[in-house]
């Protein structure tokens, strides 16, 4: 005997940047952002019965379509990953060696870009996405001495050479 | 409506459009948020923290952004001071040495917004002013626990009597109660004779009403300020003869009853346990490894009863064993090895196995004097089948303080692991002044 087997296909929810485009993601992938997911939630967009076609996108305002993009395929990358435990990733918070592989290749971007995946993770609440790439900058911040972290990031000198003079005692003892 | 809707099956490449994506990024690191530039940091090492402290945003941020230190160590030598941090998740520690003036600053800076587990101060026996200048400092920086022990610096030679100043002289109950006042657990490897009888039952009843939030403190003190404490909490007097070894306790029928005293042990000449409720007092005597008789006071809460009826038993039991005639050879307490080995930043371990290797004993000395104090009461009561030693380092002065130490003891048969050819040179030139000791070169586990 021969059964047929219904295909479901898996929950779709549309997302909408803020320069007005929209992406359809799964509903599995995009739990990972906190923001999203309190918004399906509180909108009742678990709703089976309501078709994606009709279904309210979400804006995010506050997120370009390019890092938009880029936060989905990330989500993607990581919809397999176990939940965080909060009080273990607290404990291992001065870790920066612990970045998956996949990861490092994923935010060897341009700074600009590697900054708006930060202000997408952090606006959209993704933790692993947002600790991943601080972790990222606090690698490019490690080794470097003061001038050369205002040269790589392109950050003005804005002390009083008093002020200056006081920071340059303070780091006496960690100078290479 | 929905304008542009895209499908993601074809954005799962990490390398996908997404540098440009046709849209320009400015975004920049000070465009980031105060709670971003935080986390930022909360994932620096202490030196790159300082150091990323490039504009006055970042500064102020840096502030307010608490640093979690495991360990925080400061040692006096010399002409200099070495600085040890240890810090969470980070396999190297730092390591510098410098003079105080490089160091006051930065110290100054990191007691703002640093809380370390634990800090060490260990300044020369007799401190100048810089020593006095250095503890000041490092008492500032919040620690749950501190421990201030003098460095052995015997080979030091000796600066003009008029420069040197006693450490004890700083030592009084201000400072002390300001160190409490921040921490959980103290211990002070000087004598606090600047500390009178009334002041030492003021600390102890703040600690008793929990006023101060100290647990645990540990002091050296003067053996007629011990028992003056103890006879005006307690109404219970002792004497203790070194000759004898003997100890005599002059109270009314209730004060047996809070009294537990431990006799002679490879570790203490005496111990006197006084019980209140969970709240321990234990006045305590031992030989220092210049064999100078050392009076101390420990003050502890007990974390529960449990832990009360732990030290009573152990008290019984260790007094049921005690032989009168402990010190004579035949009453030395036979061990299966007794085994040192030197961890990686300046702490050693102190491994006793018992006959049979059923049960061991592993210690963990921060302080080398404690170590060398050690050795000296196992020499004193121990025989062992084999004792060895693992060194790190270079084979330096302490190592072959250590090694003679462990010499003292009798032993059948002696190991010394070495890490180098040229340590293992100055281990054989060792052997051969002391042919008793069986060296043999083994390959480092």
């Amino acid at each position: 005997f021969l059964f047929p087997i219904k295909m479901t296909s898996p929950r779709m929810i549309k997302l909408t940047s803020n320069d007005d485009k929209t992406f359809e993601v799964e509903r599995d992938v995009i739990k990972q952002s906190v923001t999203v997911n309190t918004l399906i939630t509180d909108l009742n967009m678990d709703d089976e019965d309501v078709s994606v076609e009709n279904q309210m996108a979400i804006p995010l305002p506050n997120v370009d379509a390019a890092t938009l993009e880029m936060v989905i395929t990330w989500c993607k990358q990581h919809r397999e990953d176990p939940p965080r435990n909060e009080e273990e990733e607290e404990k291992k918070e001065k870790r920066t060696d612990d970045i998956p592989e996949w990861d490092k290749t994923f935010l060897d971007v341009e700074q600009s870009v590697l900054f708006a995946l930060i202000l997408a993770a952090n606006y959209m609440d993704i933790k692993g996405l947002l600790d991943n790439c601080c972790k990222t900058v606090a690698n490019m911040i490690k080794g470097k001495t003061p001038d050369e972290i205002r040269k790589h990031f392109n950050i003005k000198n804005d002390f009083t050479p008093e002020e200056e003079e006081q920071i340059r005692k303070e780091n006496a003892w960690c100078e290479d | 409506g929905i304008t542009g809707v895209m499908s993601h099956s074809d954005v799962n490449s990490p390398l996908g459009n997404r540098s440009t994506n046709g849209r320009i990024y400015d975004t920049s690191l000070m465009d980031l948020p105060d709670e971003i530039l935080s986390k930022i940091i909360s994932h620096l090492d202490l030196p790159s923290r300082l150091k990323f402290r490039v504009n006055r945003r970042i500064n102020r941020i840096e502030l307010e952004t608490k640093n979690q230190i495991l360990e925080f160590t400061v040692a006096e030598s010399e002409y200099s001071w070495s600085v040890v941090v240890e810090e969470l998740n980070q396999l190297e520690s730092i390591d510098v040495e410098m003079k105080i003036e490089d160091l006051k600053e930065g110290l100054k800076r990191i007691a703002k917004n640093t809380e370390c587990t634990a800090t060490n101060i260990y300044p020369l026996e007799e401190a100048n002013r810089e020593t006095i200048e250095m503890i000041k400092l490092v008492i500032c920086i919040p620690s749950r626990h501190i421990d201030i022990s003098p460095r052995n610096m015997k080979d030091k030679e000796d600066d003009s009597e008029s420069t040197r100043l006693s450490i004890f002289d700083i030592l009084d109950y201000n400072l002390i109660l300001s160190i409490c006042k921040k921490r959980n657990s103290i211990r002070i490897e000087f004598e606090c004779d600047s500390l009178s009888v009334q002041e030492w039952i003021q600390i102890r009843q703040k600690m008793l009403s929990r006023e101060i939030s100290t647990t645990y403190l540990n002091v050296f003190i003067d053996e007629t300020i011990a028992s003056s404490i103890l006879f005006a909490i307690h109404g219970v007097k002792f004497e203790w003869t070194r000759d004898s070894d003997s100890l005599i306790f002059y109270c009314k029928e209730e004060g047996k009853k809070i009294l537990y005293n431990t006799p002679s042990d490879d570790i203490m000449l005496f111990s006197i346990h006084i019980f209140d409720g969970l709240f321990l007092t234990t006045f305590y005597a031992f030989e220092d490894v210049d064999d100078l008789l050392r009076f101390g006071m420990k003050m502890k809460w007990c974390k529960d009863e449990k832990e009360v009826t732990k030290i009573r038993t152990n008290c019984k039991e260790k007094a049921v064993r005690a032989q009168p005639n402990f010190e004579l050879p035949s009453a030395k307490r036979m061990v299966e090895e007794i085994y040192i080995s030197e961890g990686p930043s300046d702490y050693y371990h102190l491994t006793i196995e018992e006959i049979g290797g059923f049960q061991s004993v592993e210690s963990t000395f921060y302080n080398l004097n404690e170590l060398k104090r050690r050795l000296k009461r196992l020499a004193k009561f121990t025989i062992c089948i084999k004792i060895s030693i693992d060194t790190i380092s270079e084979v330096d002065r302490e190592t072959f303080e250590l090694l003679n130490l462990l010499l003292e003891i009798e032993a059948d048969e002696g190991e010394i692991k070495p890490d180098d050819e040229q340590q293992f040179e100055m281990v054989e030139d060792k052997e051969r002044s002391l042919p008793s000791f069986n060296c043999r070169e083994t390959s480092r586990g």
